[in-house]
């Protein structure tokens, strides 16, 4: 096969891994090296679908022994095979880093016999990268579930970031659809690297770890899947949870039917409730609860909240600390924090807040002063309001990355 | 400080000559209704002669009483291609020598907010330079042409030298008419009228190609969406690395 082609089919099975992000370690080069790696990741082009293209997202191999009903790659499936070498990889990586395509290479693979045998040959290719090539750019390694521990330290020693991808959000899930992995096989990895990085290991993994979910291949509830988030950012420290609506590969008569529409709404407001969690000082138990397991398709998740909580506004723009701010829609961490600081010298109105980039169509029905209306009836007034907008805009924008600040797939917080 | 609008200042369109600019506004006590580089209006014209020294006292004014930032924000709303960037330039001095180094917190105050605003827009277009430019080897070189919409090329280049110490490289910017050359020890930014270059390789082509077929690859195509790949990237960065007729 020749590379091009070779390139093609590692590129197709790879691109169902949502984890595109270079963010999280600050680097410059020795001066006979290459690379760099700056701490709010670069984006250097986006895909046909808006996705970001930041790394040079390929399998080395997706000859993969394994038989995951989800996965494009089973072993069961009809669809050309192939398998790079580490020079080739380490060839294409460099040449599309000089050309300023890349940030550097996120490596996954599928099962290559074993997985030690697989972990063995990423680690060869990496160590090329960084060994002989002197290459100090971002590198993404996927940990290969299964693999044995003292292959996950070498590669967390030579990598940015690791993953080890849940998939399916319940064990049960995971029993039905991925025979040969086991719950253990999934997590263990993860708790090895939590445990290096909570250790602070010097040079393991600088830029954390994360993971990903399928949405949709199987019936989890919303609110299944923020609490296992939730859990996971706690309990592992992850630094990013991924959620992949799932599009339809697989004839199997447990996952929904080839051709069905990948649940991008669903995605979005996975997304929009992380960021809640993350950022806003959000519980997951705040953005959903048992007698209401899922998300609203019109009210995003913070004014969903907002409508359903009347007592805790209207909140006073010019007096309200930090956290209070970030609970009224329309206000984000970025405006919240410039509220903070204009305030001190001199009241805001209407027009100050909409400089401070404070979003007053939604703002308006949740704050006193600065041109609020917050009124007696205002939470129901804004409920209908609000669910209106978001009827109209549902349409419109429903892809993963329209959260996301305009400049990039990674928000310049995220450190 | 009042406001005249029957004159204008122009000046060289050097940062020292926008600094002259502003210690002219000082001495005559006003502040214009322009400060251009362009020497074509209707309106009476003072032509502003660049002097080192009246340069740097209005330096020595910004630090002292204005601090670092306040200068960073002056330096990067200078790089923008606004028209109105001299007036609003003017306005933060004057209210920043009167207010001290909070000045820059002032943001619900118009002449800071503008000011804010340009030196923001020459941060993002600083930062879509550095993600989507493309170099092609040519010669053993890496060489671009770049079509920024504000005059970026000092800010981009610092981030490429440090990525890049062992390549040689230049990068031409065909709208402000600058060149900047790394090559070895030498980084200089330098005027440069117009630059063709030659023919790229095979080798070139070769990867050329691959990046096509891995951003074809890439693609989820039941997710295709054409609105937010644009919000994204605008489309003028698209032919460099794309053939645009493509989409």
């Amino acid at each position: 096969m020749e590379l091009a082609d070779k390139l093609r089919v590692l590129t197709e099975s790879a691109k169902y891994d949502v984890a595109c992000t270079s963010s999280g370690t600050d680097r410059v080069c020795p001066s006979d090296g290459i690379g760099s790696a700056c701490s709010s990741g670069l984006c250097h082009a986006f895909a046909g679908d808006g996705r970001c293209i930041s790394l040079l997202k390929i399998l080395m191999s997706n000859a993969c022994c394994y038989d995951c009903a989800y996965c494009v790659n089973r072993v069961s499936n009809d669809i050309p095979r192939a398998t790079l070498t580490p020079d080739e990889i380490a060839d294409i990586t460099i040449n599309f880093y000089r050309r300023n395509y890349i940030e550097g290479l996120f490596l996954s693979s599928g099962v290559i016999g074993n997985p030690d045998n697989t972990m063995q040959l990423m680690i060869k290719t990496i160590e090329l990268l960084r060994y002989k090539h002197k290459f100090y750019g971002y590198v993404h390694a996927k940990a290969i579930p299964g693999a044995a521990e003292h292959l996950i330290e070498r590669l967390g020693m030579l990598v940015d970031r690791m993953s080890s991808n849940i998939e399916l959000p319940s064990s049960d899930s995971l029993r039905l659809l991925a025979p040969n992995k086991s719950r253990d096989d999934v997590l263990s990895p993860m708790r090895y690297i939590s445990g290096k990085l909570k250790a602070k290991t010097k040079g393991f993994a600088s830029a954390g770890q994360s993971t990903q979910m399928i949405i949709g291949a199987t019936p989890e509830s919303d609110l299944q899947i923020i609490s296992l988030a939730e859990g996971l950012y706690g309990s592992y420290g992850l630094r990013r949870v991924f959620y992949s609506a799932y599009v339809a590969v697989a004839d199997n008569s447990n996952l929904p039917a080839v051709g069905t529409a990948p649940p991008l709404l669903r995605e979005h407001r996975l997304y929009q409730a992380d960021w809640l969690m993350r950022y806003y000082g959000f519980k997951s138990y705040e953005i959903l609860d048992k007698s209401r397991p899922y998300f609203n398709e019109y009210l995003d998740p913070k004014c969903n909240w907002a409508v359903n909580h009347p007592e805790f506004f209207p909140v006073d723009v010019n007096r309200a600390d930090y956290e209070r701010l970030l609970r009224v829609p329309g206000i984000g961490v970025k405006s919240a924090r410039r509220i903070l600081t204009a305030r001190r010298y001199g009241k805001l109105d209407a027009d100050a807040l909409r400089r401070l980039g404070v979003v007053m169509k939604r703002a308006k029905y949740f704050i006193e002063g600065g041109g609020g209306i917050a009124a007696a009836d205002s939470p129901s007034r804004a409920a209908a309001a609000l669910t209106a907008m978001g009827r109209a805009e549902s349409a419109a924008q429903l892809s993963l990355f329209d959260i996301l600040p305009a400049l990039g797939q990674e928000s310049p917080i995220e450190v | 400080m009042k406001r005249r609008e029957d004159i204008i200042y122009v000046y060289d369109g050097s940062y020292n000559g926008l600094l002259c600019a502003v210690f002219n506004c000082y001495t005559d006590k006003f502040i214009p209704s322009e400060i251009t580089d362009k020497r074509d209006t209707l309106l009476t014209c003072k032509y502003i002669d660049t002097d080192k020294d009246k340069a740097r006292r209005v330096t020595r004014g910004i630090l002292s009483v204005m601090g670092k930032e306040a200068e960073w924000l002056i330096k990067k709303a200078y790089l923008s291609d606004f028209e109105d960037k001299g007036v609003a330039i003017a306005e933060f001095v004057v209210l920043g020598m009167r207010e001290g180094a909070k000045v820059i917190n002032m943001l619900a105050t118009p002449c800071v907010d503008k000011i804010h605003r340009m030196a923001k827009a020459v941060g993002n277009e600083t930062h879509r330079n550095i993600e989507f430019i493309r170099f092609s080897e040519i010669n053993g070189a890496l060489v671009s042409i770049i079509q920024p919409t504000h005059s970026v090329l000092p800010l981009i280049a610092p981030h490429f030298v440090s990525r890049f110490p062992c390549e040689k490289f230049f990068i031409y910017d065909k709208v402000h008419k600058q060149g900047f050359i790394h090559d070895g020890g030498r980084n200089e930014l330098l005027a440069v009228d117009g630059f063709e270059p030659d023919a790229h390789g095979e080798e070139e082509e070769k990867y050329r190609n691959l990046w096509q077929v891995f951003y074809d690859a890439i693609e989820i195509t039941p997710r295709h969406n054409d609105r937010c790949r644009l919000n994204h990237m605008p489309l003028r960065f698209w032919e460099d690395f794309m053939k645009a007729s493509r989409y």
